[in-house]
């Protein structure tokens, strides 16, 4: 009976054939015609109607109908209930809007009315890899199998996803099933395999042993492993995969003397791979790291290590690393001394930009840093006097001696400019040395782009952002076809706060001119965390939080980026990619990009919750109420201009951007056919309605949910999810995350400082709430009982020294204690020290303050000061001044 | 640190896509690195220093070849701060090498800015590309390309000729 009902005659038939077609092969309009033209006689035909609401949404790159087509197939459902068809359609609307849970439920309600339609049950067991649900995926594989038994991927499918349930022999087995029958050359006459390219054979073969290698070892069968990989060593073209599964496996296996062999041919291949030159000291029974500052090596240990890189020296060819390696292992002393002479020779008549780059880890260690500071004096004297380095090598000409004299220089630029960094008193002696002698190399050649490349980041490194922008400008200027120094530059640009010609500069290469767009097409991140914070400090909240939301969706994007890969890798057989991939892809919002999107945008959002848009507002003219009226009109003069600089930065970014576009316009019809003109226009350029929004802490928690998932590991992700969960009043999970963030870092101030302010949370609870008696007892055995206020002091009276635990610290009093002074206090508590901490930590802790108190802000800033003359951040003294400022 | 060049990992590919954002007009979305990467996942190559990338080339075989096996090179950067060095060289020759283990590829082939005259004479005179004509506004701004091209010599020397004097050209410091 319903069969009738929903049969189409056969002009409509065929109609809903041409319909089908048009889909795959994406030619909509097509579609849509021939769907109207069924609907026309049949307008309740179900899989019509369904078929029209994919079409609709495959035609809607903006997500604008997405209501219509839903509306479409839902109605199709609704029509023809028990047609696979329709539901499988539903899956394939939820999934263009990468819903997988519904897609895969709707795949699900397919298969129930039609269980052995292949197409469905590949379309789910996608789902179920992009969703991780391995056992499902598994078991939909047993079942193509035995359908699809002439298919290489059926097998190399199930394989896969035996392998990741952990069931590795089988996996293993399914693969030598393949292999026999592929052997026996069943199917072969029926013309079947046809998803073997036999351009591809050999790598496939190749894959194929390298994954069943993988699999043998995965179930600690490492001896199997090797057997399986020497019979078969034929047949693997990736040399070098070859070679380190063989190198892992007689490590494992305790072979260390065919280990050993092994090792040495991998660097026979590759002389440079710090990998392999470790795993070699450690076959051998030596230190695996032998940087400074890694751990004391034994003199016995460095004998054989010497012995070790003279015979590497000796054998292979060209390796870099048995010349640089001795001076990591080499004690200092008169043989450092003559290693680093010889060293440094070369590159300085090159002049190799990453000279300096290459020597820096050696500065873990402060006596090598004093003889490095000897050496690359008196080798700086000596080509000025003599014109000789200090190994008795002479410069072949005048220009010749001139140049060397000038990378010398730099170098030992280079070389204060890191004195400075590791100083323990903010480094303003070195850094002068180090700018006066950067000056000194410009001197002899103002046109060497490296020269100022390298006075902008010893700038940067004393603080100075726009003299380091200023000389990040003159590289740029001196190669204007060169992107790296026009990207440089912009990144100065944007630290420097100088956001309008940073965007402007940016442009320049962005290939529609219009640069916010392509910069986000292009997924380029870098610029957009760049950007973000530069708006933070310029308090341009809604800016600084689009630019953080692009890059959490190119995150998003990057995760989805793996959906069309299952398939297509398990089809093409690349299959130990694939599983890298996988592996890649479920740690991909840990990686530190997210990471320090996620926490500016996390901050910012808790500020705004904090500190609404509105309330500060009010606070403003509550200041200017309370004013003298003379202070008061001085005060909005003062506003008035920073507005009106403000207003005509704005207006030359938006006439610069303008010009752009048209430039670029006018190339784009010089050369192509214009693209399509209906370009999306942003209806919030600026940011207001994320700035404004009513519920901050629910999209902090767009970014916490991602780090919670993948990167939970880290002190960082605890401390920004205790903030956002503090705030929604949710207890339970501050407390989780005050006890994840401890089990991390057992000593950490930060964590402890939050137990102060959760202790505080649950003091303030209301004594009837029955949470009450359950939270304190829990917060009491991180407090040992002390109250909020104590404990917060008594980490306080611990005396941290690290800018930010003493800014944690103080935050924390400053909540216990409802006490404001805390703030002051704390800034005034810091002490300069950059031997130990980084200066970007004093910045962040600064950045902290002066996002609550402007009175703290200014305190933190009288005890930096000095310490860091060069600091634009702290006004130093010496930091590079710009009009208006 | 030294420089090591290496078969890229899937894990590399953001560092790569940044490397290519920072220093070239072309560029592309992650979905094409990975693409590159699961298709022909040999081919890649990167230039580390010590976990860091400072230079990458992307390659491919060309799809629309049926019947031979062709290589073509996507992409090649170095960042400004590892001039000097020769990874430039070392990474095309190790994309070379990899076509030729493990493709058996007949040749490669690559498009170069006509004004790229670095470029072009790593390509010609270091590594031997012929130029084999000229594609008109090949690039977004209306410059045209070069059409090189390379053909792996199976018959006598290593096709993969060259690494050992590019390992010398990394061994600068010596």
């Amino acid at each position: 009976m319903s069969r009738d009902r929903h049969a189409l005659p056969n002009r409509e038939r065929a109609l809903f054939t041409k319909l089908v077609d048009a889909y795959e092969t994406k030619k909509y309009e097509k579609g849509i015609a021939a769907a109207d033209d069924i609907l026309r006689n049949f307008p309740e035909h179900g899989e019509t109607l369904a078929m029209r609401g994919l079409i609709v949404r495959s035609m809607d790159d903006g997500h604008e109908h997405n209501e219509e087509a839903h509306a479409l197939v839902k109605r199709g459902i609704e029509c023809h209930p028990e047609s696979h068809v329709c539901w499988h359609v539903m899956g394939l609307v939820w999934r263009a809007e990468r819903n997988h849970v519904e897609s895969a439920k709707c795949y699900a309600q397919a298969l129930r009315l039609d269980p052995d339609n292949s197409l469905i049950l590949k379309d789910l067991s996608v789902v179920h890899l992009q969703t991780r649900n391995m056992e499902a995926f598994v078991k939909l594989r047993w079942k193509l199998l035995s359908s699809r038994r002439d298919q290489r991927a059926s097998y190399v499918s199930l394989a896969c996803g035996l392998h990741l349930t952990g069931d590795h022999d089988s996996a293993f087995e399914v693969l030598e099933s393949y292999e026999k029958i592929r052997n026996a050359k069943q199917f072969d006459s029926r013309g079947a395999w046809r998803d073997e390219d036999p351009l591809m054979k050999r790598f496939d073969a190749s894959e194929l042993t390298l994954f069943k290698a993988t699999l043998r070892r995965a179930s600690g069968k490492e001896k199997e492993a090797l057997a399986l990989l020497e019979r078969d060593e034929a047949k693997v073209v990736d040399r070098v995969a070859y070679l380190t599964h063989v190198g892992e496996i007689q490590v494992a296996l305790g072979m260390k003397a065919e280990a050993e062999k092994t090792y040495w041919k991998l660097l026979d291949r590759l002389p440079d791979s710090y990998d392999y030159h470790r795993s070699l000291r450690a076959v051998k029974g030596l230190p695996k790291d032998v940087r400074d500052g890694a751990g004391e090596i034994s003199d016995g240990d460095i004998v054989a290590l010497k012995a070790l890189y003279r015979e590497i020296e000796e054998k292979i060819t060209f390796c870099a690393a048995a010349k640089r390696l001795p001076l990591s292992f080499t004690k200092p002393g008169d043989e450092f001394d003559a290693l680093v002479v010889a060293y440094i020779e070369k590159p300085l008549r090159k002049g190799v930009p990453s000279l300096f780059e290459d020597l820096k880890n050696l500065y873990e260690n402060p006596a090598k840093a004093r003889a490095m500071e000897r050496i690359f004096t008196e080798t700086v004297a000596s080509l000025k006097s003599s014109g000789k380095f200090l190994s008795g090598g002479e410069t072949k000409s005048e220009e010749g001696k001139k140049e060397c004299t000038m990378y010398a220089v730099n170098l030992l630029a280079m070389h204060h400019g890191e004195m400075g960094r590791r100083s323990s008193d903010g480094g303003a002696k070195d850094f002068a040395k180090a700018l006066e002698l950067i000056e000194e190399a410009i001197a002899i050649d103002a046109s060497c782009v490296d020269l100022h490349l390298n006075k902008a980041s010893i700038l940067e490194l004393a603080g100075d952002l726009h003299g380091a922008a200023d000389a990040a400008e003159t590289s740029r200027k001196l190669d204007l076809a060169d992107r790296f120094l026009n990207s440089n530059c912009v990144r100065h640009m944007m630290r420097a706060g100088r956001y309008a010609y940073a965007e402007q500069l940016a442009a320049i290469f962005a290939r529609d001119g219009d640069q916010a767009t392509n910069l986000y097409d292009m997924e380029a991140t870098w610029f957009e965390l760049e950007a973000a914070q530069c708006h933070t400090r310029g308090k341009k909240y809604g800016r600084a939080l689009k630019y953080y939301h692009a890059v959490l969706s190119h995150f998003q994007q990057f995760v989805e980026d793996q959906f069309d890969f299952h398939s297509y890798c398990l089809r093409r057989t690349a299959i130990n990619s694939y599983l890298d991939l996988l592996k890649v892809e479920d740690k991909m919002y840990a990686r530190q990009e997210f990471r320090d999107a996620a926490k500016g945008a996390v901050m910012l959002y808790v500020d705004l919750f904090d500190e609404p848009p509105e309330k500060k507002a009010a606070a403003l003219e509550a200041k200017v109420a309370a004013m003298s009226a003379a202070d008061a009109d001085k005060f909005r003069e003062e506003l008035r201009v920073a507005k009106e600089r403000e207003d005509k930065a704005e207006e030359e970014r938006l006439a610069a951007l303008e010009e752009a576009k048209k430039v670029a316009a006018a190339q784009e019809s010089k050369n192509k056919s214009p693209k399509d003109a209906t370009k999306k226009v942003d209806p919030d350029p600026l940011g207001k309605a994320l700035e404004n929004t009513k519920e901050p802490l629910e999209q902090a928690m767009k970014f916490i949910e991602p780090l919670l998932l993948h990167a939970a590991g880290y002190e960082e992700t605890q401390l920004l999810a205790f903030e956002v969960f503090l705030r929604q009043g949710k207890p339970i999970l501050a407390l989780k995350a005050v006890n994840e963030a401890l089990k991390i870092k057992p000593n950490s101030f930060q964590a402890k400082s939050n137990a102060a302010r959760l202790t505080r949370h649950v003091e303030m609870m209301d004594e009837a709430n029955p949470m009450k008696k359950v939270l304190m007892m829990q917060v009491s055995k991180l407090t040992g009982n002390q109250t909020a206020a104590a404990y917060a002091k008594a980490l306080a009276d611990e005396s941290p020294l690290n800018p930010l635990d003493v800014a944690a610290v103080s935050f924390a009093q400053r909540e216990t204690a409802d006490d404001d002074s805390a703030l002051i206090n704390g800034a005034k508590r810091t002490n300069v020290d950059c031997s130990a901490f980084p200066f970007g930590s004093y910045v962040a802790a600064y950045e902290r303050y002066a996002s609550v108190s402007e009175s703290a802000a200014e305190a933190m800033k009288a005890a930096c000061a000095s310490a860091f003359p060069y600091a634009t951040v702290f006004g130093g003294s010496k930091s590079t001044k710009r009009d208006g400022e | 640190m030294g420089v090591c060049v290496r078969a890229a990992t899937i894990d590399d590919l953001w560092a790569m896509q940044r490397c290519n954002l920072m220093c070239l007009p072309e560029n592309y979305q992650m979905k094409y690195y990975l693409y590159h990467a699961l298709s022909w996942p040999s081919l890649l190559q990167v230039a580390d220093v010590d976990g860091a990338v400072v230079g990458y080339v992307l390659a491919k075989l060309d799809e629309e070849s049926t019947t031979e096996i062709k290589g073509h090179i996507t992409s090649l950067s170095v960042l400004r701060t590892h001039r000097k060095l020769g990874l430039a060289a070392t990474l095309m020759r190790a994309a070379h090498r990899a076509l030729t283990e493990c493709y058996g590829a007949r040749d490669v082939s690559l498009h170069v800015r006509v004004s790229n005259e670095a470029a072009i004479h790593l390509y010609r005179d270091v590594l031997a590309y012929e130029e084999v004509g000229v594609e008109e506004k090949y690039y977004a701004d209306g410059e045209n390309a070069y059409n090189m091209r390379l053909t792996f010599d199976y018959g006598g020397e290593d096709a993969t000729r060259g690494l050992a004097r590019d390992a010398a050209k990394l061994a600068v410091h010596a």
